[in-house]
C-alpha cells in the first residue's frame, strides 16, 4: 500500500526508447491511413479496374470511332490518373500491410501480458510442439 | 467501384465474420482479438489485389465454376500464412493456430461466395 512507483525522472528515462518506437510506428500506420484515405477520394471520380466478368466477357467487339487529338489527350491522363492511383492504393496497401506486421511483432514481443486465458492455457507440453518460433 | 471499395469491402467482411468466430473459439482477449485483426488487415487485401492481378490475365471471375480453384488455393495460402502469424504471435500450439486459422478462414470463404452469388 505504502509503496510508490519510484522517482518520475527515471520512469521518464527508461519510457524515452519505446516512445520513439512507438511514435514511428503510429506515424507509420497514420500515413497509411491517410493514403487509403486519398486513395479513396482520389478514385471515387473514376472506376480503377474492371474484373472480368460474364458480362463483359462475351460482349462482342464493337467498333469504335478513331479519337480526336483533345479525346486521346483527355484519355492519356486519364490512364495516368488511373496509374497514379492504383500505385497509390497499392502503396496504402502495403503500407496498412507493414504497419499491420509492426503491430504484430510488437504483440509478439509484448508476450501475453495481460494473461490471454484462451492463448495460455492450450500452449502445449514440453514434449509436444512448443508452438514458439525462435 | 473502385479499387479502395474493392479492397476494403472484402476486409470489412472478412473481420466481421473472423472476429467473432475467434471469440466463439476462445480467443476472447484484446491481444488475441488485435492479432486476429491485424492478421487479416496483412492477409485480405494482398489476396485481392492477387486476385485483382490474376483477373488481368486469365478470367477466373467469370463464373463461380471457374473461380473455386482459384479462391481454393488462394485459401491454403491464406491459411497457412494466418496460421504461422497466429502461432508466432500468440505463442499457442501448432494445433490450435492451425485450427483457428482454418475455422475462420472457411467460414469467411464460404460467407464471400454466398456474398458473390447473391
Amino acid at each position: 500500500m505504502t509503496s510508490s512507483p519510484g522517482p518520475p525522472h527515471q520512469a521518464a528515462t527508461t519510457m524515452r526508447p519505446s516512445r520513439l518506437r512507438c511514435l514511428g510506428r503510429r506515424c507509420l500506420l497514420v500515413l497509411a491511413v491517410v493514403a487509403t484515405c486519398f486513395a479513396v477520394t482520389s478514385s471515387a471520380r473514376a472506376d480503377l479496374i474492371v474484373a472480368p466478368t460474364p458480362s463483359n466477357s462475351v460482349t462482342p467487339p464493337v467498333y469504335t470511332p478513331v479519337p480526336s487529338a483533345t479525346q486521346a489527350a483527355d484519355r492519356s491522363s486519364d490512364t495516368t490518373d488511373h496509374r497514379g492511383t492504383t500505385v497509390l492504393a497499392l502503396v496504402a496497401v502495403g503500407g496498412l500491410a507493414a504497419g499491420s506486421l509492426v503491430g504484430l511483432r510488437r504483440l509478439r514481443r509484448a508476450g501475453p501480458g495481460e494473461t490471454p486465458t484462451a492463448e495460455a492455457g492450450t500452449k502445449e507440453q514440453p514434449n509436444g510442439d512448443s508452438g514458439h518460433d525462435t | 467501384m473502385t479499387l479502395a471499395l474493392v479492397l476494403l469491402r472484402p476486409l470489412a467482411l472478412t473481420l466481421a465474420i473472423e472476429l467473432p468466430i475467434a471469440v466463439a473459439l476462445d480467443v476472447r482477449t484484446r491481444r488475441g482479438l488485435t492479432a486476429v485483426a491485424l492478421v487479416n488487415v496483412v492477409t485480405n487485401p494482398v489476396v485481392n489485389i492477387a486476385g485483382i492481378a490474376l483477373a488481368g490475365v486469365v478470367a477466373w471471375s467469370a463464373s463461380v465454376e471457374s473461380a473455386l480453384p482459384t479462391v481454393l488455393a488462394f485459401e491454403v495460402a491464406v491459411v497457412l500464412v494466418e496460421f504461422l502469424l497466429l502461432r508466432s504471435v500468440l505463442a499457442i500450439s501448432s494445433r490450435r493456430a492451425f485450427g483457428l486459422s482454418l475455422a475462420m478462414n472457411s467460414a469467411s470463404a464460404l460467407a464471400g461466395l454466398v456474398f458473390w452469388i447473391h
